[in-house]
Order: structure tokens, then sequence, then C-alpha cells
């Protein structure tokens, strides 16, 4: 039986502690525990047996904090050394026992914080983690076992430098805290849905916590995860007793939290600190009769940040479009200069006004978007814990952001015509993400629903070939301007309903489009989200600066029993100032938009300040191309003012 | 894990506090008073602050040698330092000890330090006073039932030199237990957090002052020695 057979057939036993087995063997404070393989190998020999013993399946190698940085040269022998061990340990068992035994290459963290928080670049710990697997690979490791993670950025450079440096399965389990969280963060949804998305084959948690601690966890990410589900605790919290610390939970009682552990959802148990051969013994004794478990199939749809994940179908979700130099003269002139903090406070805003998911659109035919892409998706994680929409049609672009999300990012897009799939199918494979699948063929876009939908159904069925379950496509069904098709909106609202139904997988839409070529388009476009949110939409890319589009984002909520009490909905309506409440049309618009210090020449024009407004005008046909500053304000300025009449 | 199991420490809720007096002296207010828009603004970061901060501490008690008037030994290989010598002179055993109070402050000053940097300076001074009584707070727990005890000492003060930080790691198992990281220029991520060697017995020497035993007198954050 191979492993991965193994783990998603019956239950799986991990070993236990090494640290503190080791002090008792001599081990001094502070000396290097992975060099014990080659001066003590037989003390880690015979751990390895008394863990085999005790009925471990999975024997992890004494590497835990075997790495370049610490070992230099030494490297490859300290890890030779640490599989070898577990071999010959294997190798002393009765033949007919030796059955159902793996060697597992134990990678440990780095023990340095990568930027932006720390110094250490996400590609240099990729590399660093990717020098030990190779070695690890190369002398027979059955697999790769990364644990004790307490950073989600390092559990990706991990799980990437496996993937990237060897077939071998990938086990991973983190280090969460009593409030469910890692050390930088991020929750057990956040965690799987990454994890998940770059293709591990187990996961879980382990370290800190005693069993007790862990137990109401378990449940938390056995809701989460489609995976075996790894469990391995300390011996408890320490506890100081006369002047010495030792952990607080004994076999015995850690044997019966493993009972509840497994009842709860965990595949693969087994220990960490503190606990011992005789831990691992009684924790097979009693779990080993109780009955096993497939971990069930999620069909949920998730993107992630570093610190939480968001459900896709569970309510609306805002995907704010300002990141996006389309018609924004200073957005362009921002990524013209490479203003960055101009770009990250509009992703901070855009939190602040209540955007779920930012969209983040750096593409300009005269920039290096590549590397301005990069450089936006790091800064911006720097400032925002929100889960990012990686929108361009430039497939390298597209590989390095998603490379450095620190989550699961939406990916904005592919459609239905063979180049594209090709393109974005196998970064979505590999780094894990949720495709936005436009409904455009190789011959244009459809204008009827039937069309549309049949196009989302093709890339569905190709996606699936591919291995990428629809779960993690949100087909958006495009909207197209009112203004010179009246049937638009129709066939946008129908393609809705029929992809949901037919095919099960959520929608979202680019909203605004519909309005283009009109006056006052937040009107229109309002209207148009609450007519699509009632047919099924999920998501919308949106401008969360628009009072009109969250009147209908929270009325909708409020409405549909999505928010109880209404207390989002009253948060939002008595945020909002009288004036705009109710005033007429032209005055809502000029309460709303058009400020002194945001856009000042629409303030000027909407104010009746002629001079003003003249010599604005004059400063900014300087920068910008003058056509631009009739488009993006003097005539939506101008809108405003004829509406007051 | 390596060494004698370390004992920890993490804050409950509403435990942690800053010190506004601190954190003034390190924004280099000195004497003078700040007006209502930095006391409102340091409310703000103050809230702010708490709700991302996680007090852990951890420590481990060891023996103290001191061979000579240039070197200890608290039992991972000899410590050349005259002054950590001097400090621990009289001492039978020490706490080795780490404290933090989490990565959420770091983050908030990144955040703040690209969109308002004046937010992020007074995030950093307070986050600074906030690990600073974090330690006060642990510290007086551990040496409470003790005869007497030093002021802490860290890696950095006097000629105690700055790469024992990765003595602290090893021993303390600092990224286990407290998720602190070591750059390669031996600072420490997050940012507000604290290694110290705590002296221990009856002859300890303390003089209620941090700053008494530094040898560098011209720093600005210098406490005055009364």
């Amino acid at each position: 039986m191979t492993l991965l057979e193994k783990i998603h057939s019956s239950r799986t036993y991990c070993d236990g502690g090494m640290g503190t087995l080791l002090q008792a063997r001599g081990l001094k404070p502070g000396e290097l525990p992975e060099r014990w393989n080659l001066t003590h190998p037989e003390d880690i020999i015979d751990i390895h047996s008394q863990y085999l013993a005790a009925g471990a399946n999975i024997i992890t190698a004494n590497t835990f904090g075997a790495n370049i940085l610490k070992y230099g040269d030494e490297l490859e022998s300290i890890i030779a050394a640490g599989l070898a061990n577990v071999r010959t340990a294997i190798s002393r068992l009765a033949p007919e026992q030796q059955a159902d035994r793996w060697a597992a290459f134990d990678v440990g963290s780095l023990g340095r914080m990568l930027k932006p928080l720390g110094d250490l670049e996400f590609e240099d710990a990729v590399e660093i983690f990717a020098k030990s697997i190779r070695i690890a690979a190369r002398h027979g490791a059955d697999l790769i076992f990364i644990e004790t993670v307490n950073d989600s950025y390092e559990a990706k450079a991990a799980v990437l430098a496996a993937k990237e440096n060897c077939d071998l399965p990938v086990f991973i389990t983190c280090v969460y805290d009593a409030q469910a969280k890692l050390m930088t963060g991020a929750d057990p949804a956040a965690m799987v849905a990454m994890l998940e998305g770059l293709g591990v084959d187990a996961l879980g948690m382990n370290c800190s916590l005693g069993p007790e601690q862990m137990l109401p966890i378990v449940p938390r990410l056995a809701a989460e995860t489609s995976l075996p589900l790894i469990v391995n605790p300390n011996a408890g919290l320490p506890r100081t007793v006369d002047g010495r610390t030792v952990f607080d939970v004994d076999a015995d009682r850690f044997a019966d939290f493993m009972v509840e552990i497994v009842n709860a959802g965990a595949s693969l148990i087994g220990g960490c600190c503190g606990t011992a051969p005789e831990y691992i013994r009684k924790a097979v004794e009693k779990t080993s009769g109780l009955p096993f478990r497939r971990p069930e199939k999620k069909t949920h749809t998730v993107v992630s940040s570093y610190t939480h994940a968001v459900r896709i179908g569970e309510g609306p979700i805002l995907i704010g479009e300002r990141i996006n130099p389309t018609g924004k003269s200073r957005f362009k002139q921002a990524l013209r200069e490479g203003d960055i903090d101009y770009i990250l406070n509009e992703g901070v805003r855009q939190q602040e006004a209540g955007a779920h998911i930012l969209d983040v659109n750096v593409g300009l035919p005269e920039i290096d978007e590549p590397s301005l892409m990069l450089n936006v998706v790091r800064e911006l994680q720097a400032v925002s814990d929100l889960p990012l929409q990686i929108d361009t049609v430039d497939p390298v672009a597209m590989e390095q952001a998603m490379r450095a999300c620190n989550g699961k990012p939406l990916v904005n897009s592919v459609n239905g015509k063979q180049e594209s799939m090709d393109a974005v199918f196998p970064l979505v494979k590999k780094y894990g993400g949720v495709m936005i699948a436009l409904t455009i063929g190789p011959d244009g876009i459809p204008d009827t629903a039937e069309g549309r939908y049949a196009i989302a159904a093709d890339i569905v069925a190709k996606a699936e070939a591919f291995g990428i379950s629809r779960r993690d496509i949100v087909v958006d069904p495009l909207a197209m301007a009112v203004s010179s098709d009246p049937q638009s909106a129709n066939v946008t609202l129908e393609s809705i309903r029929l992809i949901e139904e037919r095919l099960g997988v959520h929608t979202s839409l680019g909203v605004s489009n519909i309005s283009f070529g009109l006056p006052n388009r937040d009107f229109v476009t309002s209207t148009f989200f609450a007519l699509a949110l009632q047919s099924g939409l999920d998501a919308a890319i949106m401008n969360p600066f628009s009072v009109e589009m969250m009147k209908v984002y929270h009325s909708y909520r409020a409405l549909r029993g999505l928010d109880a009490n209404c207390s989002d909905y009253i948060g939002f309506a008595s945020g909002l100032s009288t004036q705009t409440v109710t005033s007429s049309a032209g005055n809502i618009a000029a309460a709303t938009f058009g400020t002194d210090s945001g856009e000042p020449l629409k303030h000027a024009i909407v104010k009746g300040l002629k001079d003003k407004a003249g010599a604005l005008a004059a400063q900014m046909c300087a920068s910008m191309d003058p056509l631009d500053v009739v488009n993006s304000q003097i005539i939506p300025a101008l809108d405003v003012v004829g509406k007051g009449f | 894990m390596s060494g004698i199991i370390p004992s920890l420490r993490v804050s409950s809720p509403g435990e942690l506090r800053v010190n506004r007096k601190e954190a003034l002296r390190y924004l280099g207010y000195g004497k003078n008073v700040p007006d209502d828009s930095v006391l409102e603004l340091m409310d703000a970061c103050e809230a702010e602050l708490l709700a991302a901060a996680q007090g852990r501490a951890c420590w481990v008690r060891v023996p103290v040698i001191v061979p000579s008037t240039f070197c200890v030994d608290l039992g991972f290989g000899p410590i050349e330092s005259v002054s950590l010598a001097k400090h621990l002179a009289g001492c039978h055993s020490a706490l080795l000890f780490a404290a933090t109070i989490g990565i959420g402050p770091d983050r908030l000053i990144a955040k703040w330090s690209r969109l308002r940097p004046s937010r992020s300076a007074v995030l950093d001074a307070l986050g600074s006073s906030a690990i600073e009584s974090w330690c006060d707070l642990v510290e007086l727990e551990l040496t409470r039932d003790e005869e007497k005890h030093c002021d802490r000492f860290s890696p950095g003060y006097g000629d105690f030199a700055l790469h024992h930080q990765k003595d602290f790691m090893q021993c303390l198992d600092m990224g286990r237990t407290l998720g602190i990281t070591l750059s390669d220029s031996l600072l420490m991520t997050p940012t507000k957090s604290v290694t110290a060697v705590i002296g221990l017995g009856a002859s300890a020497r303390t003089c209620g002052n941090k700053c008494m035993f530094c040898t560098k007198e011209n720093c600005i954050y210098r406490e005055v020695i009364v």
C-alpha cells in the first residue's frame, strides 16, 4: 500500500517528540540536535525503534533544523544520516512488521521572518528549503513532512519548494495558538484554502498546545479541508513542579484526548514536544478500534489572505475595483511615476469602505507590468489583509503575483479561448486560486444566455479534466452597456440564473460596464446590481466608494436575512449625512463626490467656481491628455450640475 | 526542541499596558507637553496597538558560574563579557528570559509608515513602552519569591555581545515558544521583543534603574540616575 492509499483508507500514526528524549540522553542546552545523526546514530535509531514499536507508521527523521543556514557544508551528511537512521530502525523490525512504515524528511521553520515583516526574501526562503528537500529526495525520503510552521508565508515557501523539487507526498502541520491563529495571524480556514490550493497531500497542526487545547480547533480544520487531517499535540502545557518545568498531560490522559480528536475528524495522529513512545503506544491502543472516516469533499468556494478566508456564495462579496488604471487619469499618473503609496492608499480606503477583496490591475502599455504587479502585490500585503484578485492578461505578471500572494487569490481571468485556458489553468493548478471565467468564446461574446452558459460549461469541463475543481471557478457572464443594446442586462441576468442552476458554480460581474455611456451611471449600475443579486449573483467588481452601490449592498443583505438585526445596515445608514439621504438627486451626487481635496476640478465646477475651475483645468492639462480631463472630470461634473436643474 | 523545557506565560485580555510617559520620551518630547492633537492620536494608536498585541514570555532557570571577571557560564558555553560578569557577581542562578508582544504591532507600524508616518512613529513608541511594561509585569511575578534579583540585562548591553541572541534562541526554543526569529543582523522579529538575563541570589546587585549598567552615557533615552 502506498502512503497516500494508506492515509485515505485507514488511520495513520505519526511519531512523537524528539528533543526531550535527546536531552534525557545528554543533549546539552544550545547543542544542535541534528548533529547527533552523525555523532550518536544508535541513540537516534533507538528512539525511532521505540516509536515503531509503539505503532507509528510515519517516522520523522531528526532533521527539523537541517537547513543550509545552520549546517552549511555539513547539510548533506546530516540529512543523509538522519534518513539512514530511520531506514535502519525500520529494517530492524521483523519483516512482516515493515509494511506501512515510512521515513519522513522533517522540515522545520527556518527561524527567520520573511519580508515584509522580517528580512528574508520569499524566493530566498524557497531556495533554502529547496536545497534540503533535493538532498532528502536523493537520500530516499518517502515524504516531506513540513511542521511547526507559524507563518503562512513561510508555509507557502516550504510547500512550493517541496512541490518544485520532488514528487514525494507533502504533509504540513502549522502552529495555532489558543485563539486558533498562527503567530502571524492566519486562521484555520485561511491556511486550509492556501495549502489545498498549493496541492499538499495532508495538513493539520502541531506543537504549542496540548490535546485539550487543540480539541476545539480540530472541527474548524475538519470543516474546511477535504484532505486527511493531522493532529500532533504537545504533552499538554508547560507547568512548573518542584522548580522543574514539565508538560502536564501524561500518556493515559493524552490517549483519552486523542480519542476525542479522532472523533472530531483527525485522520493522522501523533505527538510533539514532551510526548514519548509511551504516549503514541497508548494513543494507538485507544484509537485503533475507532471507525475510520474519510474526509468529506468540500464544495465551498474560498479565497484567502494571510489572516482570513472569504467564502464566495454565502452573501454578496464586494471586490474593490479602484486599483485599476482604466478611466482613471490620476491612477495612470501614479503608475507611470511608480507612486506606490497612492495605490496603497486606494487599497486601504477600499477596505475601510467595505470591500472584501481587492482587485489589482496595473496594466498600462508603457510599463513593465510583471515587475510592477509583483511590487504592488507585495506592498499591498503589508498594508491590507484582504484577499487579492490578480487582474491581468499578462501570464508572466499573473504567475509572479500568484507566487508572491500570501494566500489563495482570485485570478481575473480565463476565458473560453483555448490559448487563455492553456495559459491560466497550469498556474491555478500549481499555485491555487479561484478563476474568474469570462464567457468569451473563440467567436467572441454570445448575445444569448444559452450561448454564454455553453462557454461557461465548456470552461468548467476542461478545467475539471485538467484537475481544477469547479469550486475554484467563478463565472463572469459579462455585463455589456445597456445604452448600446437594450437587451444586454436581461441577457446577463438570465445567464447568471442558467449558470448557477445548471453548473452549480458561482458568478461574479464587473457591474459598472452596464451603465457605460449614460449620465449619472451610479443610478443604473446600482439598480442593475440589485437585479443581479436577486438573480443569484455572488460577487461584484465594483466601486466601494459609491454610496448608491453600498446602499444596494446593505439594503439587499438586510432584506434577504443576511444581516442579523440589520446591524450592518444601521451602521451604514446612520453614518450617511442627512443631506445625502434626503436631498434631490443632483445634490446626492454633489454631496458624494468631487470634494475639494479629492477631485478639485469636479468640485470647482459643481460649486460654480469659474475662475478656479479654469485654473485647475489648465493645470491638469499640463500633466494629462486634455480629452482625459474632459471625460474624467468635466463631463461628470456637468452631469451633476445638469441634474440640479 | 532542545534544552530544558522553557516555562511559558501568555497575556490575558486587558493585561497589556502602554506607558504614555515612556512613549512620549521615545518620541523625543522630553519635558515638553504634547498638544491635544498628539494626545488624540495617542489615544487612537493605543487602542489599535493593544487590540493587535498579545504578550508571550518564556524563561528557564540556569546556574550561574562566573569563573573570572570577564567571563560567565550560563550552561551554553562561555560568554565573554566584563559587564555581564560584573552584573551577575553574587548570583547563584539566573533566569534566561524572552518576551514579545507579537507580530500585530509590527504590521501596524509597517502599514502606517506607508500611509501616515506620524501614526507609525506613535505606534512604534507605544509598542516599545508596551513590551517594557509586559517584561516588568512578568519579571515581577517571577522574582516575587526570590530573595533578591538583578535588573534585566540584555545582549547588546555593555560588552554583552549581540551574537548571544542565538544562544537565547536555541536555549529558549524561541521560534516555537514565542514565534521570535532572528535576522542576519541579529535583530529580532517581532521587533517589540526582549531577551534578558535576570540574576538571582542573596547578593544580587540591583539599582532599580535599567540604565545604570549601560556604558552608553550619551544615550538620549537614558533615564536620569539619581
